[in-house]
């Protein structure tokens, strides 16, 4: 009876080592994790999962503005990081390697859909269901608490749309530097392109951004400028 | 610098991608400009609401499907079953399935104890007694004469119901030498009709160890290993009511009898263990070796299931079959099987290391290119 008492806690110490061992991995670099994950290590690849999971899906839900669209490409995205784990030869970081996969989906995905503007206003549905919630509704719902004051709330929203108004490139320029936090050099490798022509991309971008949200007074400046302000 | 500059280059200073010189003379601009600094404003505004659009979190049964798949190309093999995952994360799971298990092995321990018990009787304690007093003398100082005849032996001799005096067992052959009066096992497992009152069980614990497993001389026909669980049969044994302790010859030699009534012929075979080894093969080996024999062959196997249009599974079966020890032609055919069944299922990695193995090895040159050819 000893022993069989025992042995609730063997399993207990055990599951407690694997855990440690999860732990410990997380000290390490995605670089090292993605590696050891090649070499068979499974819990390197939860961690990475863990690291990375959220941001994946929320720059893909972001750029698409469509939840499940996002969740079906999150995945299709860490399976390619699966599959291509052997391939990996740190010549890049983890996360240029991870945000390249990412963008070349969002190419294949963005043909597939012949170049259709995902998002056209912030009445529009987004979704499959044309009566489905608009990108004003969804803004809407999980953004903060409309009692911390609306304004902020308004903002969200009105970036929302002018993002979904950019063309594709841009956007996911602005993405990865202002929400991402990725820096230009990185965004340069990802696109492939020379670091001066994403800093160009992002300028434009802004400069766009802030003429379809206005100046923040809830008036665009298209509207000031055509009101025949000097 | 001048205020269009500075106008285009306020998106920098927000995004904090400016050097620190010219982020300090670009806010020296703005503070002097009302209109930049409300433009600034405007951007830093932007920026914070980019940093704070929503986004859902990755769906946990997205992240769930990920590991799935990411655990399986891991193992090389399918996703696990239902079962498999439950056991494999859940640690109540797993310290039931434990629980059961130990407790299974438990209960049979303990019923081959109880029927020890039942074959000493409740005269058998004294028998386990002189095992006892004897078993110490016996590691201190092994008998070369005795060596070959192993312990599992000296029991069912004992356990045959033989008288052993310590005393006596001390006079010809050493400490570990018992002699009794012509007491007989046969090697099937039967004991003639010289029993006492005093069966004698194994003292606990011990057992045959592999270097001292009892031997028997050719002639003696041995059919029943030494070791033979038999001798754990229950009372009618000891009663001559059958199993172990039932019938035998008396005059047929002893088998293994450790000493007890040895003739010469035995005395030679004990002084030459190495020599009666082969016929001393324990029925339990030959059973396998006839199982083995009988089992399908590996590639037999694979075929059948591919014939059978369940890829996967002669997929699995390939794999482990290779894993295995194969050689010669199941060899070539299994990784032939192996690397078809995986170009079918898409598996191109997988099909080129068999196709690799496969070149390498004799005659394995003609089973790739077929099956490269389409």
């Amino acid at each position: 009876m000893i022993r069989l008492g025992a042995l609730p806690l063997l399993l207990f110490l055990v599951q407690r080592f694997r855990r440690s061992s999860v732990d410990l991995l997380r000290g390490l670099s995605d670089e090292d994790l993605y590696r050891r994950f090649a070499e068979g290590e499974e819990e390197a690849f939860e961690v990475l999962l863990q690291r990375h999971g959220d941001q994946v899906h929320g720059y893909l839900f972001r750029y698409f503005g469509d939840r499940e669209l996002a969740a079906d490409l999150s995945q299709e995205v860490f399976l390619r990081v699966v599959a291509s784990a052997r391939e990996f030869r740190g010549e890049s970081s983890f996360r240029t390697f991870l945000f390249r996969i990412v963008r070349n989906l969002c190419i294949d995905h963005v043909r597939s859909r012949a170049a259709r503007p995902p998002v056209d206003s912030l009445d529009r549905a987004t979704g499959e269901d044309p009566e489905g919630p608009s990108m004003g509704d969804r803004v809407a719902g999980p953004g903060p608490d409309p009692s911390a004051g609306t304004f902020s709330g308004e903002l969200q929203a009105a970036l929302e749309a002018a993002l979904a108004q950019l063309s594709p490139g841009l956007r996911e320029v602005f993405l990865m530097r202002a929400v991402e936090g990725l820096r230009f050099p990185e965004i340069a490798a990802i696109l492939g392109v020379n670091e001066n022509t994403v800093r160009g991309q992002m300028h434009t971008a802004v400069t766009r951004l802030r003429r379809q949200m206005g100046a923040f007074d809830g008036e665009p400046e298209e509207g000031k400028e055509s009101g025949g302000s000097p | 610098m001048t205020r269009d500059e500075a106008q285009d280059r306020l998106w920098e200073l927000v995004f904090g991608d400016l050097p620190p010189e010219d982020a300090q003379a670009l806010e020296a601009v703005v503070q002097q400009d009302p209109e930049l600094a409300r433009d600034l404003e405007a951007l830093r505004a932007m920026e914070q609401a980019s940093r704070s659009l929503p986004a859902p979190p990755l769906p946990r049964e997205v992240r769930r499907r990920i590991l799935r798949e990411a655990r399986r190309r891991v193992r090389g093999s399918e996703a696990p079953s239902f079962w498999q995952r439950w056991v494999g994360w859940s640690p109540v799971a797993m310290a039931a399935a434990a629980t059961v298990a130990i407790a299974v092995v438990g209960a049979h321990l303990w019923q081959r104890q109880q029927e020890t018990l039942s074959i000493r009787g409740p005269e058998g304690l004294p028998g386990i007694a002189v095992r006892q007093a004897e078993a110490p003398a016996a590691r201190e100082e092994p008998s070369p004469k005795g060596e070959a005849a192993g312990e599992g032996a000296e029991v069912r001799a004992l356990a045959s119901g033989a008288a052993v005096p310590e005393a006596e067992a001390g006079q010809d052959q050493g400490p570990r030498t018992l002699t009794a009066p012509a007491p007989t096992i046969e090697a099937g497992g039967k004991a003639g009709p010289a029993r006492t009152s005093r069966p004698v069980v194994p003292a606990p614990g011990r057992k045959a160890p592999a270097g001292k497993r009892p031997e028997a001389a050719p002639e003696q026909a041995p059919q029943a290993p030494p070791w033979d669980m038999d001798r754990f049969r229950p009372v009618d044994a000891v009663t001559g009511g059958g199993g172990l302790l039932g019938t035998a010859a008396p005059q047929e030699p002893t088998r293994g009898a450790g000493g007890l009534g040895r003739g010469p012929a035995e005395r030679k075979a004990t002084r030459a263990p190495a020599q009666a080894a082969p016929a001393a093969m324990p029925e339990s080996r030959e059973r396998e070796a006839g199982a083995r024999e009988e089992a399908p062959r590996c590639p037999d196997r694979v075929r059948t299931l591919r014939a059978e249009g369940r890829r996967g599974e002669a997929l699995a079966v390939a794999r482990v079959c290779l894993d295995g020890e194969l050689a010669g032609e199941d060899l070539l055919e299994t990784l032939d099987l192996a690397a078809r069944i995986a170009r079918e299922l898409g598996r191109t990695e997988e099909a080129d290391e068999y196709l690799r193995r496969l070149r390498a090895l004799p005659g394995g040159e003609d089973r790739a290119r077929r099956i490269l050819t389409p």
